[in-house]
């Protein structure tokens, strides 16, 4: 182990990493919203809304990663987009994770007693004030598993970046690797970063588990089971 | 939809006397397809205000595509449904008819309470929450004022002891009887009950009979779907037999169930009774 080496490129694996958590958190903060809205689109009743979704869904679930954020990066300037390196990976990175994440989300709301929203709409209770309140109070706690697992995924993922040029933490341990010849040290350096996000949002998924349970027992379970 | 000369007149009721007050629900040649399947066939019911209007028949015959329809939980394929003298899911502007908008749909539906086999109570929420929030959400009540409702409801549903249970913790006939309060939280001008103690423990049912029994004799407009005979006959005011999505009989309890004409409706009776023990 050479720890001077380690050392010497600290500062450039330090900022990699935190471009990566900065990657990591703009993709996902980008991409859940984008795909709370296709999970709702793709539930709708209107057809216009459920089957661009559905093609979107399934269309960049199907696309290696790779292969979009080499569009993102090579492909779009030119049609005269210019991107720089970091954005040009997160249009990618969002665009994929949102597909997935869509679908976990959907799979959330799909698990919901359909007689919830039966009631909801016979007491008039307006859509967007039964998602609030009924809806999705019931999906988050679904949900969150499979979307933590998959946050974690694209954690993962946006290694892929350093494939497009931006200077993350796989990048950074490269480049220090082609300079020293030290594969093993900075393998195992970038390999605990990763860890180290990656444990934290396995935390949060335990923390937000724990406090939904406390805050609506266990919804899943619902009166369904009862009423059989 | 069928031909509607003057879609904001009442409805004339078959048997509308030279009072003018029409029913209260008037269903018109309903008529509902899923797909290639015609699950409900020309049925055309009228309910007097404060009648109990009963609703037998097997499993698949329709009966609950017949509420479902009332209240536009799912959209007739044809025929009209007027609640009040007033028509459901469709709307006259400027002499010509068009589907209602959501908003539309909304109102028509909080004035029908509906409750469901099973329940259908909303888990995160405790009794007093499920009750207080169509009120709220639709009616424009204060927190305060839908809290002072609910706990009146509970109350008369013999819940005044459980406001703040979540549902889990309640046996199944408490919570129908949430759920009963839950609509009539809505001030509805008629409730649809759709087999509501059929998923309840035999000595859970009565409880909720009772409290169907005490709405009816405070003169609430329901239609009922139910295997309870006892019930229909002792507390209806007309009971329809449908099978394969038609009327097939509909009449005073003491004709239809003591007295039936068509041999499907004897048969279906001599089949429930011998399965009631
Ligand atoms: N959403 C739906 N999609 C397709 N078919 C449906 C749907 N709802 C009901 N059906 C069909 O329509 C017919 C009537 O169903 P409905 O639920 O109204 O019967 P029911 O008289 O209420 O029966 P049960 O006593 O079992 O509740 C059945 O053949 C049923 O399979
Ligand atoms: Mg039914």
């Amino acid at each position: 182990m050479r720890t001077d080496l380690l050392a010497e490129y600290w500062p450039t694996i330090w900022n990699g990493f935190l471009i990566t958590v900065l990657l990591s958190f703009v993709v996902l903060a980008v991409s859940t919203p984008i795909a709370f809205f296709l999970a709702l689109a793709r539930q709708s009743q209107l057809a216009v809304l459920r089957w661009p979704a559905g093609i979107y869904v399934n269309v960049f679930r199907a696309l290696p990663v790779l292969i979009i954020l080499y569009f993102a990066f090579y492909a779009l300037p030119q049609f005269g987009m210019s991107l720089t390196a970091f954005q040009a990976a997160t249009a990618g990175l969002v665009i994929a994770s949102s597909a997935y994440l869509a679908e976990d989300i959907r799979a959330g709301l799909a698990a919901v007693d359909p007689g919830q929203r039966h009631a909801a709409t016979a007491l008039g209770i307006p859509y967007w004030r039964s998602l609030r309140r009924i809806y999705l109070p019931q999906a988050i706690p679904i949900a969150l598993p499979p979307y933590i697992t998959r946050a974690i995924i694209i954690v993962k993922g946006t290694a892929l970046a350093s494939l497009v040029a931006v200077n993350d933490l796989t990048a950074e341990a490269v480049r220090a690797i082609s300079i020293t010849y030290r594969p093993y040290e900075f393998l195992a350096v970038a390999a605990i970063l990763y860890l180290v996000i990656n444990a934290l949002l396995a935390a949060l998924q335990s923390f937000t588990e724990r406090h939904i349970a406390l805050r609506y027992g266990r919804v899943a379970a619902g009166p369904a089971a009862v009423a059989q | 939809m069928t031909s509607a000369t003057d879609p904001n007149k009442k409805p004339v009721a078959a048997s509308d006397d030279a009072s003018g007050a029409g029913p209260m629900v008037a269903v018109r040649n309903l008529r509902k397809e899923f797909g290639s399947l015609v699950a409900v066939e020309d049925v055309s019911l009228d309910v007097n205000a404060g009648e109990v209007f009963a609703i037998i028949g097997a499993s698949g015959s329709g009966k609950s595509t017949i509420l479902k329809c009332i209240n536009f939980l799912e959209p007739p394929t044809a025929g009209e449904i007027w609640v009040d003298g007033r028509r459901v899911g469709v709307v006259e502007t400027g002499g010509r008819l068009r589907p209602a908008r959501a908003s539309e749909l909304r109102r028509s539906r909080a004035d029908i309470g509906m409750v469901f086999q099973s329940f259908n109570l909303f888990p995160h929420f405790t009794a007093l929450q499920n009750v207080i929030e169509a009120p709220m959400a639709v009616r424009g009540l204060s927190r305060s004022d839908a809290i002072g409702l609910a706990k009146e409801l509970l109350d008369r549903v013999g819940l005044g002891d459980k406001f703040d249970e979540h549902p889990r913790r309640l046996s199944g006939g408490q919570q129908q009887r949430v759920a009963i309060a839950r609509a009539l939280a809505m001030r509805p001008k008629v409730m649809l009950m759709d087999e509501v103690t059929s998923a309840l423990d035999p000595e859970l049912v009565e409880e909720v009979l009772g409290v169907m029994k005490n709405l009816a004799r405070d003169g609430m407009t329901m239609l009922v779907v139910t295997h309870e005979m006892a019930f229909a006959r002792d507390v209806a005011d007309s009971v329809v037999f449908v099978d394969g999505g038609r009327v097939v009989e509909q009449g005073p309890p003491s004709e239809i169930l003591r007295a039936p004409q068509e041999v499907r409706t004897k048969a279906f009776l001599q089949r429930i009774l011998r399965t009631d023990g």
